[in-house]
């Protein structure tokens, strides 16, 4: 890494660090290092936000621009998280007293997990360009962006790559890589995907430290990190897992938001869902469906709905920007679904067998080891056991897998690409949001069915 | 639900919690070797790899030739422009398909343009320079119908 991009980063978590302070998180010496690693997603969120909607304004993401904007932004979101915020009392961190063999259940997987972080680092750092789509489109557009200043389009511009269509926030984001790099050079970039990939981590823990106990939380932590996508997709360049783990800590936030009251984490929650619809174009998808089921399960938490589905703004005017500009500028798209065929019962009737498809092979890719361990058969059944002792969380659960895999049906039933193909290509890593969600709420689940509640 | 039926549904309840609880930490050990090798190992295949073949690793899925690329980014300046001649002599069709994007990625910020009169260099994969209509000059080959060279003017 250059001294560029470490001061970059630097610059990601301090920028995620005030928004925090603003939020009235105060920092634990003993939580320190898990506080930088959600302070670091708040600014990796906050900058993917801030370069779409730079690009949109016809920047050049040059470095005095995106910080300016950035600056902006960061302060803007601290202070509306600090005038929303800190009104009751946060619930203690769990410091329970450890028995052995809990004791052993929180260092082991620890010091497995920080063991195959470590073996990530190995292989990131000995990584290159291997994947299609990182070399067809998404490390060409930010090249584009960083070579060309901006969203030039015509031959060799932004548009002359595939899916022109999908927002800009990791071209935008890894451009700015180069510009602090001084260079286009790609092998800056996978180590800032496992970086994110450790913070999630440590937000993760950060988040839940308060409700989860340190002898359920480290092995779920794990659990993460073993589910194949994640040290997979580590790396590899592409958008899919840094938008699972955003969408899993949007979705955490509002989660939080419900359980401990406390509204500067809805603030979050709408920095990471914004965040989501900037990263790629399911984003919007996934922002609209997490609004959708926390909206649902709000009354229980005593949140009105109205305002639990305000969740929905930030990715919805994140993806408006993106598809005005896309309309007003007459980009050329491939588009592999267009919504609007939604609306045509013949074209939908011509497709009944594909949906047939659909149905029965979209499971076999979320059920399957490879893919993604048993995240969700764990998820599910500790949904169905929460039910009665953490009703929310359970229902969240019970209410956005079944959604969100009939919106998966739906998009795989209406894209104009082969059926098997498109499931082959896509069905291992796009429902990566949905099971990191699942992943990231297992460990409340689990806590809840082990022991009396202590909260809503 | 009589104080019974609640006592056994918690019964139930804790044990059916403490199997599921077991099931995903011994679920975890074998995925955990598994994972942890395999990363290992692919970590272990690229140690040797240079910066050059990093940077061009996808070559592999795009079944083209990085000699090229690496020669052709040296020898064609960052502001230049080229064209690309693509034919199927001695390459296979992905490679056909695959070059124009790979070599887009590769060679940026030089861009490739359709018409060999707006180009100052032409790229042949599988096909002669010259057959891109334009006299050349300085030309490189890299393998057996794979070159490239600059348009004279």
């Amino acid at each position: 890494m250059s001294g560029g991009v470490a001061a970059l980063d630097v610059l990601l978590l301090l920028a995620g660090a005030v928004v925090l302070w603003g939020a009235g998180r105060r920092i634990e010496r003993a939580t320190a290092v898990l506080e930088a690693g959600l302070a670091f997603m708040v600014g990796f969120a906050l900058a993917t936000t801030v370069c779409l909607l730079l690009l949109v304004a016809g920047s050049d993401l040059s470095i005095p621009q995106f910080l300016a904007a950035f600056a902006a932004a960061t302060l803007a979101v601290a202070a509306l998280a600090r005038r929303l915020g800190g009104r009751p009392a946060l619930p203690p961190r769990r410091t329970d007293r450890l028995t052995t063999g809990r004791r052993l259940l929180t260092i082991v997987p620890a010091a497995l997990l920080a063991l195959y972080l470590l073996a990530l680092l190995r292989r990131t750092l000995y990584s290159g360009v291997e994947w299609v789509d990182a070399w067809t489109f998404w490390v060409p557009r930010a090249k584009t962006i960083y070579y060309f200043g901006g969203l030039v389009l015509g031959p060799n511009g932004f548009d002359a790559f595939p899916h022109a269509e999908y927002p800009p926030g990791v071209p935008g984001l890894n451009a700015v890589v180069f510009r602090f790099a001084g260079g286009a050079d790609p092998l800056e970039l996978p180590l800032q995907e496992w970086l994110v990939a450790v913070a999630f981590l440590l937000a993760l823990a950060a988040l839940l430290a308060r409700r989860v106990p340190a002898h359920i939380l480290s092995p779920a932590l794990l659990f993460v990190a073993v589910t194949p996508t994640f040290g997979r997709e580590i790396g590899i360049l592409m958008a899919d897992l840094v938008l699972a783990v955003t969408f899993a800590l949007a979705g955490v936030c509002a989660l939080l938001w419900l359980l401990d009251r406390r509204p500067e984490l809805a603030v979050l929650a709408g920095v990471f869902a914004a965040s989501a619809a900037a990263l790629k174009k399911e984003g919007l998808f996934f922002g609209v469906l997490l609004a959708g089921a926390i909206t649902l399960v709000a009354p229980l938490a005593g949140v009105a709905r109205r305002r639990a589905l305000l969740l929905a703004v930030p990715p919805v005017v994140v993806s408006a920007v993106w598809s005005m500009w896309i309309s007003s500028h007459d980009v050329h798209t491939t588009n592999d679904y267009r919504l609007s065929d939604l609306l045509d019962p013949g074209f939908l009737g011509d497709r009944l067998g594909r949906l047939g498809t659909v149905l029965t092979s979209l499971p076999s890719y979320l059920f399957d080891p490879r893919q993604f361990f048993i995240a969700l058969p764990a998820a599910l059944a500790a949904a169905v056991l929460g039910l009665r002792r953490s009703p929310i969380v359970a229902r969240l659960v019970l209410v956005i897998v079944p959604a969100g895999f009939a919106g998966l049906v739906v998009i795989y039933w209406i894209s104009i690409q082969d059926v098997h193909f498109h499931l082959w290509t896509s069905a291992g890593r796009v429902p990566g949001a949905l099971v990191f969600l699942c992943l990231a709420l297992l460990p409340v689940l689990i806590t809840a069915t082990e022991e009396q509640p202590r909260g809503p | 639900m009589s104080r019974a039926a609640g006592g056994r549904y918690e019964l139930w309840h804790r044990k059916a919690s403490r199997a599921l609880a077991l099931l995903l930490l011994v679920a975890m050990v074998p995925a955990y070797a598994a994972s942890f090798r395999k990363v290992w190992r692919q970590g272990s295949d690229r140690a040797s790899w240079t910066r050059d073949q990093r940077e061009f690793a996808g070559y592999a899925a795009a079944d083209v030739d990085p000699a090229l690329l690496v020669a052709a980014r040296r020898a064609i300046p960052p502001g230049a422009t080229y064209v690309l001649v693509v034919g199927r002599r001695g390459i296979s069709a992905q490679a056909a398909l695959e070059i124009g994007p790979f070599s887009e990625y590769a060679l940026l910020p030089r861009r490739r343009v359709d018409a060999v009169r707006d180009a100052g260099w032409v790229i042949g994969y599988g096909a002669d320079v010259r057959a891109a209509g334009a006299p050349v000059e300085r030309v490189t080959t890299v393998a057996p119908n794979i070159s490239f060279a600059q348009v004279a003017r």
